[in-house]
């Protein structure tokens, strides 16, 4: 096991009262694996990472790395983890590779070690003529690019990645994705945090989900997905013959698969074993019973449906704390979503 | 330790000196106050000797020096800490004590240079000082610098926010600069401002560079400021280093 946490606990002072930032936390996270830590803004995540990394300490709990003591032997688990903070934690007043040096040779590389390596990490990140540039002028996935291969650079067997993306346009983001994947085929234990469902659901073997400093589910995301049960959802909002819609409601519960049938305002939700499969029927249905559809939306279960059954709150990256219903605004977090117009 | 101390010291040096605002502010800056008030001071001072005038004005320029150039490595300091920088040295297994040093040390360097740099200029004007009172100065100077710059980083790490450093600093200079008797000496001030400055570290670093910069190597001036100095040395480092140590296990 590369990393094993145990009951780790830590209550933060602040003036306005202590925050319980973690609230006793178990991992266990294989060797090998890209492993997830999902949780919204305020969960705790970060407070853990700097733990899991040495630089804070628990206020109860142990956590080992690759058998080491993070508490009592430091020193081991310093020289086997690479670690990019939230921040990204590039020295913004130098170049890249005065950066990329600085860290190899604080390693323990020699001078020419140093350069051989630094040459292979600009090659492997495409940084090439940007290590000379002003880190100022990096746009963000160039930066944490850097940022990556500084953590790299004395080959960590685990890597630590709070947040690796955030703030990173859609495009970047699939670009480090690619990198992140390529560390795992490489053999390297990789510890991210995320509060984005997709990047969880794409790039992670294994995901734990924090909520308020607890860890409310744990399992890879498909077994995660299939725990809360295999139902999409087909939400239909309608126009004209709202009143009338409740004439086709016996017909659309008969749908084969269909296990329940609501509405929400004037958004009519279906959860049914094959939506893909019931959709042309129910748009037949409705359309007989004379409901003007307006718009359709298809969601395969996600990560969120996970999140909501655990916790009862949906997902948010505003810190999940307002009670939302399932709507087609969250439509694009969804791993199969489709939308139709009128019908 | 040794190596990594100078791996960190070297790393902040290329730092100082790829930065155009120190070089500009840190080193133009002084030689200015140089060249601008020493025409003045002769303007107002006349019938007293020239390099009587930079034996006042110089020793003045340097303390404000010392200050100034040590005074904001804080805010540099939060600047890192707020990239994760700071969080990212801490992560390697290089020693805690080396982090630090390396990083103090430049900022002594390079105060140093400035220093050599003032009295250089000031040689030109036509300052003689014997060679060695000039590194009794500078060792006075390194002195100052590590107080400063300590109390800078102490201030920083409990502080964690750029605003409420600098408000306190702001706070805190002038009157700390008034009441050392760096530009107007205090002996032209009244009796409670004259006690205020007894109570002034800055103000002893002052009259005992003033002694120094005469030659008076044995004066009373110069034991007591190197005292106080290497107590308030003792003091803001100590504070600085508890500080950090709590900021980075
Ligand atoms: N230094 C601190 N002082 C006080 N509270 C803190 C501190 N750091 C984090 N917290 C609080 O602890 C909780 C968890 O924070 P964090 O671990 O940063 O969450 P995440 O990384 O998941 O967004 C939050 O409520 C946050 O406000
Ligand atoms: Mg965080």
């Amino acid at each position: 096991m590369e990393i094993e946490a145990e009951g780790i606990r830590k209550t933060y002072l602040s003036k306005a009262g202590p925050v319980e930032a973690l609230a006793g936390v178990d991992l266990v996270v294989p060797s090998g694996k890209i492993f997830g830590f999902l949780g919204p803004n305020g969960a705790g995540k970060t407070t853990l990472t700097r733990i899991l990394t040495t630089l804070s300490r628990p206020d109860a709990g142990r956590a080992r790395i690759a058998g080491f003591d993070v508490a009592t032997q430091a020193q081991e688990v310093r020289r086997r983890i690479g670690y990019v903070s939230q921040a990204g934690g590039v020295d913004s007043g130098m170049s890249g590779r005065a950066n990329l040096v600085l860290q190899a040779r604080l390693q323990g590389m020699s001078k020419s070690d140093t350069v051989a390596r630094v040459g292979e990490l600009s090659d492997r990140f495409g940084l090439g003529e940007l290590l000379d540039r002003a880190v100022k002028t990096l746009s963000g996935g160039q930066n944490r690019r850097l940022a990556l291969a500084m953590g790299l650079v004395h080959r960590p067997s685990v890597m630590f990645l709070d947040e690796p993306t955030l703030g990173l346009d859609p495009r970047a983001r699939v670009d480090l994705w690619q990198e992140i994947s390529a560390l795992r085929a490489d053999g390297s234990t990789v510890f991210l945090t995320t509060h984005y469902l997709e990047e969880a659901d794409a790039l992670c073997d294994e995901l734990a989900i924090i909520d308020n400093g607890t860890i409310v589910s744990q399992g890879s995301p498909a077994a995660l997905k299939r725990e809360v049960g295999s139902d999409d959802v087909i939400s239909v909002t309608v126009g004209a013959g709202h009143a009338r819609a409740d004439g086709a409601r016996t017909e659309i519960e008969a749908l084969a698969g269909a296990n329940r049938v609501w509405w929400e305002g004037d958004v009519l939700r279906v959860s049914i074993a094959d939506g893909g499969e019931a959709l042309p029927h129910l748009l037949r249905l409705l359309d007989a019973a004379g409901i003007e559809v307006r718009s359709v939306t298809l969601s395969a279960p996600g990560l969120d449906d996970v999140f909501l059954q655990k916790t009862g709150r949906s997902f948010s990256a505003e810190g999940a704390s307002e009670q939302k219903p399932k709507g087609p605004d969250k439509a694009d977090e969804k791993t199969d979503a489709g939308q139709l117009q009128g019908a | 330790m040794m190596r990594e101390t100078s791996i960190i010291f070297g790393y902040e040096l290329k730092r100082m000196v790829r930065n155009p605002v120190w070089v500009i502010i840190g080193l133009l800056q002084p030689v200015l106050w140089l060249l601008l008030f020493v025409p003045l001071l002769e303007e107002l001072n006349t019938g007293a000797p020239k390099s009587a005038d930079l034996k006042t004005f110089v020793p003045g320029v340097l303390t404000m020096l010392a200050i100034m150039s040590t005074l904001l490595v804080g805010y540099v300091f939060l600047g890192s800490m707020r990239d994760g920088v700071v969080e990212r040295l801490a992560v390697t297994p290089v020693s805690r004590l080396a982090l630090a040093l390396g990083r103090i040390l430049a900022d002594v360097a390079g105060l140093v240079a400035q220093s050599l740099l003032v009295v250089s200029v000031a040689y030109l004007m036509g300052f003689r000082t014997d060679p060695s009172s000039v590194l009794l100065i500078l060792a006075l100077m390194v002195l100052l610098g590590l107080s400063v710059a300590s109390l800078s980083y102490a201030l920083a790490l409990n502080l964690r926010e750029e605003a409420s450093f600098s408000s306190i600093i702001n706070f805190l200079t002038l009157p700390l600069l008034l009441l050392s008797g760096m530009l107007v000496p205090l002996s032209f001030a009244p009796g409670w401002m004259q006690a205020a400055g007894n109570a002034n570290p800055l103000h002893h670093a002052v009259e005992a560079v003033r002694a120094l910069a005469v030659d008076d190597r044995g004066a009373t001036d110069v034991v007591t400021g190197f005292l106080v100095l290497a107590g308030l040395t003792a003091l803001t480092l100590t504070w600085a280093a508890r500080s950090y140590r709590r900021a980075v296990p």
